[in-house]
């Protein structure tokens, strides 16, 4: 144990001493708010400009007066009347036509639109929003004059609740839920892929392995000390980039008190119980990839498409209606994301936990083991020359 | 420039990339992993969409329901009624208060097994509530058609090709905006980090080329590879939306000429992308530290080309002039069959205007021998204060690090301590403790020279008088973009609430809040502390560059970056003209004023303000055109000394 963490210390002090492996690290406490609050002011622009445009829609000569009214007293929408033989496609700059049609049973509306371009689209939303009142107002009256409005409203009621208590702080949690364990998973095996080159094929390059070889120290002390240090550095990028998006978490939890997610102490806790497997297996697999490469660069390009890999499995839990079952929670990573999540929604369950962490250490361990037997072999590491 | 050198080099660059592993794993890769990834994908979604539609919903009911319903519920295959309410997906609770059948549905919003149950109960309820309603009609003679005489009917009138060119509107566009800047960025790391890490940068300068044509080279190779790549992954991704997605309408609706048109766009872009990255690429001695800094470019990359995939969004005028935006909103238009030519030719300028401002950035750096061959000294900060030694302005790199640290603690502060302090307070804090005190402290900690660090010089009246134009000039300058902008943007709601806070305050309050306090702190901390030490090392032009963005960035306010930006120039011209930071703090405190105290009805045109602009550049610049003389004692001072 102490050779082992003699090494990890050595590995953790020249990956820490190295300014640049730090700033990488760090850069997301300083980018990510800037580019939150931008990102959040240009979107509001955006917002404010689209709901501000003006429809503007042409209205059939004949369309009753009542429901024309409507449309007339609303600010962003302005009415021309045409007379109805007038067809859609021959109207210039307008939104969306409205033509209307007197009915035995009634009053027959059709809106022409286009979905595909934003004006139109949400000019039918108007219309359509309008249309719904007039509709209400109608009925309403009805049933006044038929003095059954109470019963009538009353005969059957149907409503919703969350069962937690608040509807939108529950879809908010979910959301953080996915997003937020997200991230954390992603730069944690982004800050194991900067560094697991550089403490095995960077060795290589600078030609340190034979030195390290004379010491009297097993391989196998050489490889967990690394390993454990990449580990550690993984952990580290995960949580910075916790902390980079606390603002914004904190921003969110103080406008919505209720929310029923706490950003608390164990569900941290949770969330590093659950990265640490991840980052052993992920170090594991980038160092073993780094013994075997000759250079620094051919390691990071083996490593970038497991990389890939990797970050595709963690996309997994995005796949809508996606939930932890027996299939899902049997593949590695994902498994611990959609574990994540239910932590977010506030429920732990211990069975899958355990289950989940055993499987990812399984492979984590098979990792090990390979990177293990790549290490001992001086042909792997030295490239033949044994 | 020897064109044939160039292209022997090009041809030189692309063999070396052609036998670099990496540079070939990062062009197939996406083209071997994307349908490995979409069929997953697809895969994995129609399994977890089956079983969650064959999955069970399990409900428990409280109260006894009329009998029809349980009946119709009972039956239902894909609901199962427990007995107890534990581990439930819902909850239905039914009580009848006085002819009145009270439906309670309680569900877990945030799952999908909640969702389903409710989507599976609720249509049987709402069927019951309609029958029953139906009863109450009938006794009065009325009906459900009589209720709603009104019908209206949505006629879509887009037609399959606008449709499908539509849904793919709004991710194909983001997709071919990102590959085409990102490519470039493996390239170049190539072209440059690795020749500065294995040292043969020093012998290409040995043989007689001349930089220009070498980094001339390098972008070429550097684009062509980026678009080779783009173009083979946008291959693989046309050739599975066609044939595995069955979207053949989209084709269509891009000819040979839209096509044509969207890669002439793309090229601007694509050089952007290369320019910055190999300029980038430069600043690193090893791919670790190249790694570090392609983060940040990769995320400047990203968000302009996320934010034009904002869906309802579409080209204009001003988002025309914004790079990266611009071309993701074109090419989503063309998706839409919507190109409009003159903001395509906008576009098209704008990228290349940008491209331009890249490539001079690339020059720049190349033609830089320091950020070519030798690291600074890097940071001098200490645990120890004994362990630094005294010097007369900071090393750049500690003021890089400083101002990263004072934009993190601003933003902290003001986010987490808004809650606790009332605004202006907060504002206070800000500026006194994280804008003056700080830096100063810093200043203290490195050893640097106060007076020297901090510009505490007096200016001479000429420096003054010239300041002042220059000011105006930078004002007028801000009014035009406020007014060419003023028709497309709202005031930010922020903005809104300080001016109602504003309102309760004195004006003497309010210039000591709004004018003084900003004026003096935020100039020691952008044209002293920052600006001084970094033009001592890296020069005054970027020194002024670099502390404008950083002054505009510190405002966190999309809608003023660019009038910051400009007003931040303004401050560095004349401070790095004056050697003092005392007009910059006259100027501040002049402009802060100057918006608060302006009345609001003020007109503003283009018609005053474009020539109060070209005067006052004019005046400005030209009596800075001539040295301006530090400020002297007089004899008749030495006199009375």
């Amino acid at each position: 144990m102490k050779k082992i963490n003699l090494i990890l210390k050595k590995e953790l002090r020249t990956t820490l001493r190295d300014k640049k492996t730090l700033i990488t690290i760090l850069i997301p406490i300083l980018i990510y708010p800037i580019l939150l609050i931008f990102y959040m002011g240009f979107s509001q622009v955006v917002q404010s400009d689209l709901t501000k445009n003006e429809s503007l829609l042409a209205v059939d000569n004949n369309v009753p007066h009542d429901f024309l009214v409507r449309l007339e007293d609303d600010p962003i929408i302005r009415v021309s009347t045409v007379s109805p033989n007038v067809d859609y496609q021959s109207l210039e700059d307008i939104n969306a036509r409205i033509s209307f049609k007197s009915v035995k049973s009634g009053e027959m509306y059709t809106v022409h639109y286009n979905s595909t371009l934003e004006p139109s689209q949400q000019s039918a939303n108007r219309i359509e929003e309008h249309f719904r009142d007039y509709e209400e107002t109608i009925k309403s009256t009805q049933l006044k004059e038929a003095n059954i409005d109470y019963e009538f409203e009353n005969v059957v009621t149907i409503q919703e609740e969350e069962i937690s208590g608040d509807m939108m702080s529950r879809v908010i949690a979910m959301a953080l839920g996915l997003i937020f364990p997200l991230l954390i998973v992603l730069y944690g095996i982004i800050g194991t892929y900067t560094i697991s080159s550089d403490l095995s094929a960077g060795e290589k390059d600078r030609e340190t392995l034979e030195t390290i070889f004379s010491v009297p120290i097993k391989r196998f002390e050489v490889i967990i000390g690394k390993l454990l240090a990449c580990v550690i550095v993984g952990l580290l990028s995960g949580m910075i980039n916790i902390l980079a998006l606390f603002p914004l978490a904190y921003a969110i939890t103080t406008n919505i008190p209720e929310l029923s997610i706490s950003i608390s102490f164990p569900l941290f806790l949770y969330l590093f119980l659950m990265l640490i497997p991840i980052m052993i297996l992920t170090s594991a697999v980038f160092i073993g990839i780094g013994f075997i490469s000759k250079t620094y660069q051919e390691s990071q390009s083996y490593g970038s498409v497991l990389f890939i890999g990797f970050i595709a499995l963690c996309y997994i839990p995005l796949v809508p209606n996606l939930e932890a079952s027996s299939l899902t929670l049997s593949i590695p990573i994902t498994n611990a994301l959609l574990l994540m999540k239910e932590a977010f929604l506030g429920s732990y369950s211990l069975i899958d936990t355990i289950k989940v962490l055993g499987i990812n250490l399984a492979v984590s361990g098979i990792g090990i083991y390979v990177m293990n037997k790549l290490f001992q072999s001086d042909w792997v590491v030295f490239g033949g020359k044994s | 420039m020897n064109y044939r050198t160039i292209i022997s080099i090009i041809k030189k660059e692309t063999l070396t990339l052609l036998r670099n592993k990496k540079v070939l794993i990062g062009i197939l890769a996406p083209v071997l992993l994307l349908p490995v990834l979409f069929f997953g994908y697809m895969a994995i979604s129609d399994i977890t969409s089956d079983e969650s539609e064959n999955a069970i919903s399990q409900i428990f009911i409280e109260g006894e329901l009329p009998v029809a319903l349980h009946e119709e519920i009972w039956q239902d295959g894909r609901i199962d009624i427990l007995k107890e309410d534990k581990d439930v997906d819902l909850i239905l609770r039914y009580s009848l208060n006085d002819k009145s059948h009270q439906f309670i549905v309680e569900y877990d919003f945030g799952r999908n097994s909640g969702i389903m149950a409710r989507d599976r109960i609720l249509p049987a309820i709402e069927n019951y509530q309609k029958e029953q309603q139906s009863r109450i009609l009938e006794k009065q003679g009325l009906d459900f058609e009589k209720l709603y005489p009104a019908k209206l009917t949505m006629e879509d009138i887009a037609s399959q090709k606008e449709l499908s060119g539509y849904s793919m509107g709004n991710i194909v566009p983001l997709l071919i905006t990102l590959f085409s800047l990102m490519y470039v960025l493996t390239f170049a790391v190539e072209l440059t980090t690795a020749e500065k890490e294995t040292g043969t940068l020093e012998t290409i300068f040995s043989i007689p080329i001349k930089k220009v044509e070498l980094i001339v080279a390098k972008l070429f190779a550097c684009v062509m590879f980026g678009v080779v790549s783009m173009l083979l992954t946008l291959g693989v991704l046309w050739f599975m939306l066609t044939n595995v997605m069955d979207t053949n309408g989209m084709l269509v609706s891009v000819d040979l000429t839209t096509f044509m048109a969207l890669f002439i766009n793309l090229i601007p872009l694509i050089f952007i992308g290369a320019a910055l990255s190999i300029g980038v690429g430069m600043f690193a001695s090893s791919y670790k530290e190249s790694n570090a800094y392609m983060t940040p470019l990769i995320f400047i990359f990203m968000i302009p080309a996320y934010i034009g995939s904002t869906p309802g969004l579409e080209l204009n005028t001003v988002y025309s002039l914004i790079p990266i935006v611009n071309t993701t909103l074109l090419i989503k238009s063309v998706f839409m069959n919507q190109l409009n030519l003159s903001l395509f030719g906008v576009t098209l300028v704008t990228n290349i205007l940008f491209s331009i401002i890249s490539l001079v950035f690339m020059f720049k750096v190349f033609g830089t021998e320091k950020i070519l061959f030798s690291n600074g000294k890097g940071f001098s900060f200490r645990i120890k204060r004994t362990a630094i030694e005294k010097t007369t302005f900071m090393e750049a790199e500690d003021v890089f690090l400083s101002l990263a640290v004072v934009t993190v603690l601003f933003i902290y502060s003001s986010i987490m301590l808004a809650n606790h302090m009332s605004m202006f307070t907060n504002l206070l804090f800000n500026q006194y403790f994280i804008f003056a005190a700080l830096p100063i402290a810093i200043i203290w900690y490195l050893k640097a020279s106060p007076k020297e660090s901090l510009g505490l010089n007096i200016p001479s009246a000429r420096g003054v008088f010239g300041a002042v134009w220059i000011w105006i000039s930078a004002l007028s300058l801000a009014m035009i973009y406020q007014l060419s902008i003023l028709p497309f943007v709202d005031q930010v709601p922020s903005l809104l609430e300080l001016e109602q806070q504003l309102e309760l305050l004195s004006p003497l309050a309010k210039f000591f809040i709004i004018a003084l306090t900003p004026g003096v702190c935020e100039e020691i901390l952008f044209r002293g502390f920052a600006l001084r030490s970094l033009e001592n090392r890296i020069g005054s032009k970027w020194a002024v560059i670099i502390t404008a963005i950083a002054f505009a960035i510190i405002h966190l306010d999309f809608v003023r970056l660019v009038p910051t930006l400009l007003l931040g120039l303004a401050f560095g011209y004349v401070t790095v003209k004056t050697k003092s930071i005392y007009p910059a703090i006259l100027l501040h405190v002049l402009n802060n004023s100057f918006a608060l105290f302006t009345p609001e009805n003020l007109s503003i045109s283009y018609e005053v303000f474009v020539p109060i602009f070209a005067i006052s550049l004019i005046i400005g610049l030209s009596i800075y055109k001539e040295k301006i003389p530090r400020f002297k004692k007089t004899n008749l001072h030495k006199k009375i000394e």
